[in-house]
């Protein structure tokens, strides 16, 4: 007997959780100078190594239904409220070595251990047979690891007059007006994404977390409104998702690389494999854009970019009864941002258009029998810094809507796990995961400043929120009530050392809570309402 | 004609409207007579304590190397005339700033060492030719906002009104590049010395590139890049100021590392706390006054005689090849700029007012501004908050660039009364690169250079 299509799963792994959101709004804060001396004037070097450390524990009891549910049985029983979810050092380290401002190299690596998962066994026999995280998970989970992020060399060449500057190698790049997340931007599948770490870890610079992948990426002024950017990837990597079993891991069986199983239905329990990497032509992307002395500092730019998605999609395959994570080949991105200044408000938006993008689908589809279609998407944000008030000495104001449509569906309709389409076969309805026509969703950050609260200290309370508005995005990555939540103190000492204390948590609609039997939520992040934590960080630079 | 002058100084808002076309004939006559041809009175002061101008200090002293960047001290084995302290600043009172009267009233151990005055101001031929020229054909639009027909020299010579001096202030003669490193400290209220800012900056003034088109348009452009501290490293902003204030906007941009992307950044402006500054100071209080000035109405006072810093070889110098560290353990003391770094001189002033025009909000109520009447270089400021007490005050240092006939003031210097700290920014760390030509010049920038897209490209981090 199957399961309903709600309990199988092989959502798209599309993510928008809060942590991932606030991260990338989170301020490049990063190491202080560290100038290497060279005795050359030529030569400017610099080593900045940044250290954290982050002590985390569950504030909310599990939900008594959600812990004996097969997908998240292990993931959320691992601990008890109140336990230590993350008592975790990180170390990132980086390079850069300039000659005459104009050529150089750069490097960056990030290294880590974490107590918490010191002990690395994991309750769900129905998913961990052995009862032990893979040596994956344990690698990125506790540790003692580390991995080579940026390794690129870059210049400026005088071409024609024009500046033309160029990196190879390692590096990453992302277009587009987006501050909140990239799954609904033009910068969507731009790169890998390190989600895992995202949500992990609350202080993770940006700069860790969009991935490095080898390619070459250059920008050029054609004239000086107008600019020409472009990228060539020579390889490509998944994004990385929060591993299923551990704290935040969304359903248990979802593992990057697998080596678990998946209970589909009683009796039928196939091989979760992870990643299976696709044949992938090489990505590019194109960017033109016009800076008008009209506009006064406003932008307008136009993007066509060809790639392969970062964001899987699970796929049974029937023949070998393994499921894996696969990826869509081929997209086509067409777009164009708009950035400019109204009313003292900093004003970007983007509207896009995808041609034979990947659609939502949990019915784990052979690979190349996904659901694919054309959809828009669009986004409007505002930034706005308040000068001083009786209440705070600044504060910065920052929220994005996001709006996703289905153009049409151009394969595999039957596959689409949507209202019109795949659903209502099923007996399912919106509430299931089900995608509508088209999606909203809001995300917002409030954060006031005092300044010098205590001598030397700058004090600062950042507040972040966000929801799906209104139904479930075509593509998956926005869905009604999902969403998450922080709220932080946190003090910068001598410009040197910060400290924050937040509590982190997530909002997923649940159906019927007596069975669990969907969530109105994607692939990675499941279920994650009752993992709400406190997380204490400390960070310094040298 | 008389009368009518008189009136408009007095009441700059009323004149400020007028499109007024420069000064009369006979007015302008006098540049190079009883004025010098920038408009500074030229002759000695009553009491010989402000001499007559003699054309400033052209020749640089013996121990300068051409192209260090280093710009050793012409005074260096000058002695101070006398020195005011807490004993007897009140026979001094009526020629310092409030902001300096307040400093000598909190702290019994603050110093102003005061040297003779040397009128250092040169500047070269073009300037001086087209600052004539300006006097008559230079005028202020949009109610003081903007500038129109000024190029290449002092805006107004003879100023009418508290915007023909902001103008002057903002258009003073500067070199057409600059290129250094600097950083910002300030002191806790614990004494801790805390690095704000390591940056490294260029500022171009198209206004002043006979071969620059846009030299009718754009006023300046800054661009400066952020190695420290930790919150900061990486960030580079890029700020474009346009002649026509009434009309344009200033640009800001802002590229943010990690995400190595530029935004917009137009909150860069008026009273939002400025980055590095550890929210001491407020954008618009950038080199004493930056951007448009259409919240307070500036009124010019008049002209008195003011104790400013003047001739700062020391101040600039002091911190040039030393670590971060050295260079604020050398500059600052726990309240005040250690006072053997500082030199003060007596010298004229004009003296503009702003308030703040109904219905506008900042947070400051009135803004006080002291500018030397041979450069505008050296300046003090004094703000008040909403409820007309003391907020900030400050100064910025100059120092005659001998070999390039330019008077420079980078740096700038604040004590917030609220906080209680003060902050110190501008001060160079490394060789100070000016102009475009000859041993240790900058180097040019293309126009392109100068935008957001390059700004991207360059980013490393």
């Amino acid at each position: 007997m199957r399961r309903s299509l709600g309990d199988r799963l092989g959502q798209r792994a599309a993510v928008m959780p809060s942590a991932v959101l606030v991260v990338l709004v989170a301020m490049s804060d990063s190491a202080s100078a560290f100038s290497i001396d060279t005795g050359n004037e030529d030569w400017a070097v610099r080593w900045d190594n940044t250290v954290r450390y982050n002590l985390g524990a569950r504030a909310q009891e599990p939900n008594s239904v959600a812990l004996a549910h097969p997908f998240y049985a292990g993931g959320d029983g691992k601990f008890g409220r109140g336990d230590v979810v993350t008592n975790r050092f990180d170390l990132f380290s980086e390079f850069d070595a300039v000659y005459q401002k104009r050529f150089g190299l750069r490097l960056s690596a990030a290294g880590w251990y974490d107590q918490a998962y010191h002990d690395t066994s994991v309750n769900n026999p129905a998913v961990f047979p052995t009862g032990e995280y893979s040596s994956d998970t344990k690698r990125w989970y506790r540790g003692p690891s580390g991995e080579l992020l940026d390794a690129f060399v870059f210049g400026r060449f005088d071409v024609g007059g024009r500046s033309l500057d160029l990196r190879a190698g390692r590096h990453n790049l992302y277009w587009g007006e987006s501050l909140f997340g990239f799954t609904n931007s033009i910068a969507y599948s731009q790169g890998p994404v390190d989600i895992r770490k995202a949500v992990s870890i609350p202080g993770a610079e940006a700069k860790e977390l969009f991935k490095p992948v080898n390619q070459i990426s250059g920008q050029i002024n054609l004239t000086d409104e107008v600019a020409l950017a472009g990228q060539y990837q020579l390889e490509w990597k998944p994004s990385s998702l929060p591993d299923g079993g551990t704290y935040l891991g969304s359903k248990d069986f979802l593992t990057n690389r697998g080596g678990n199983l998946i209970p589909l239905a009683p009796g039928f329990s196939p091989a979760w494999v992870g990643s299976a990497k696709p044949d992938p032509k090489n990505a590019w992307g194109l960017r033109m854009s016009w800076t008008p002395d009209a506009m006064e500092g406003g932008n307008v730019a136009v993007y066509h970019r060809r790639f392969t998605d970062t964001l899987p999609y699970g796929s049974l395959n029937a023949a070998s009864s393994a499921v894996s994570l696969a990826y869509t080949e081929d997209i086509k991105l067409t777009g164009v941002s708009l950035s400019t200044v109204v009313a003292g408000f900093s004003v970007g938006s983007e509207l896009s258009y995808r041609q034979n993008m990947s659609l939502n689908t949990i019915v784990l589809p052979e690979q190349g029998s996904q659901p694919r279609g054309n959809t828009w998407h669009a986004l409007v944000n505002v930034v706005k810094a308040l000068p001083a008030s009786p209440l705070y000495g600044s504060a910065t104001f920052l929220a994005e809507l996001n709006y996703t449509r289905l153009g049409k569906v151009t394969a595999n309709p039957g596959a689409y796990t949507s209202v019109d389409y795949g659903c209502p076969a099923a007996g399912l309805v919106m509430e299931d995961s089900c995608s509508t026509r088209d999606a909203w969703n809001l995300a917002v950050k409030f954060e006031p400043v005092w300044y010098q609260a205590l001598p030397g200290v700058d004090l600062s309370m950042p507040l972040f929120y966000s929801v799906g508005l209104k139904g479930n995005s075509p593509t998956g990555d926005s869905f009604k009530g999902g969403g998450s939540y922080s709220l932080g103190l946190s003090a910068v000492v001598r410009e040197k050392y910060t400290v924050g204390l937040s509590y982190n948590g997530y909002s997923v609609k649940v159906k019927d809570k007596s069975t669990f039997a969907t969530t109105n939520q994607s692939g990675a992040s499941g279920y994650l309402g009752d993992r709400g934590w406190v997380s204490l960080t400390l960070k310094a630079t040298f | 004609m008389k009368l009518f002058r008189t009136l408009c100084i007095a009441a700059s808002s009323v004149c400020a409207g007028l499109a007024f076309a420069g000064v009369s004939a006979d007015e302008a006559a006098q540049l190079g007579k009883s004025l010098t041809p920038f408009g500074a009175e030229a002759a000695a002061n009553k009491e010989g304590t402000i001499p007559a101008y003699t054309g400033g200090l052209t020749k640089a002293p013996a121990d300068h190397k051409p192209g260090s960047g280093i710009y050793t001290n012409p005074f260096k084995d000058e002695k101070p005339l006398f020195s005011i302290t807490a004993k007897n600043v009140a026979q001094y009172a009526d020629k310092l700033s409030e902001g300096q009267r307040a400093l000598f009233a909190k702290y019994p151990d603050y110093r102003m060492d005061i040297y003779p005055t040397h009128r250092t101001a040169a500047f070269t031929k073009e300037f001086l030719e087209n600052t004539v020229k300006n006097a008559t054909r230079a005028k202020t639009i949009g109610g003081g906002l903007g500038v129109e027909g000024a190029e290449l020299g002092l805006p107004f010579p003879i100023p009418k009104t508290g915007y023909e001096v902001m103008w002057n202030r903002m258009l003073r003669s500067n070199p057409d590049v600059a290129h250094f490193q600097a950083i910002c400290g300030y002191v806790d209220q614990q004494g801790n010395r805390i690095l704000s800012c390591d940056s490294n900056q260029r500022l171009e003034m198209p206004y002043f590139q006979a071969s620059n088109s846009d030299r009718k348009e754009r006023m300046l452009n800054i661009y400066y890049s952020l190695s420290g501290p930790a919150g900061l490293a990486g960030n580079q902003y890029l700020l474009k100021l346009p002649l026509d204030f009434a009309n344009e906007d200033m640009q800001v941009f802002q590229y943010i590392p990690g995400q190595r992307r530029v935004k917009r950044a137009p909150e860069l402006a008026y009273d939002t706390p400025m980055a590095g500054s550890a929210g001491m100071v407020v954008n618009d209080d950038l080199y004493l006054y930056n951007g448009r000035m259409d919240r307070f109405d500036f009124k010019l006072i008049g002209k008195k005689e003011m104790f400013i810093p003047y001739n700062n070889y020391r101040f600039n110098s002091v911190g040039q090849g030393k670590t971060n560290d050295e260079a604020m353990a050398a500059v600052l003391g726990d309240h005040f700029i250690k006072p053997e770094i500082m030199r003060w001189e007596l010298h004229r002033v004009w003296q503009v007012e702003a308030k703040l025009k109904d219905g506008k909000r900042h947070i400051y109520s009135k803004r006080v501004y002291y500018f030397d009447e041979d450069a505008y270089a050296s300046g003090m400021a004094d703000l008040y908050d909403n409820a007309g007490k003391l907020l900030l005050s400050g100064f910025s240092p100059s120092m005659q660039i001998y070999d390039r006939n330019v008077q420079i003031s980078y740096g700038y210097s604040f004590t917030n009364w609220s906080s209680g700290n003060y902050i110190v920014s501008g001060l160079p760390t490394g060789p100070l690169k000016v102009g475009l030509d000859g041993p240790g010049a900058a180097n040019a920038w293309k126009s392109s250079d100068w935008t957001p897209e390059s700004m991207a490209g360059r980013g490393v981090r």
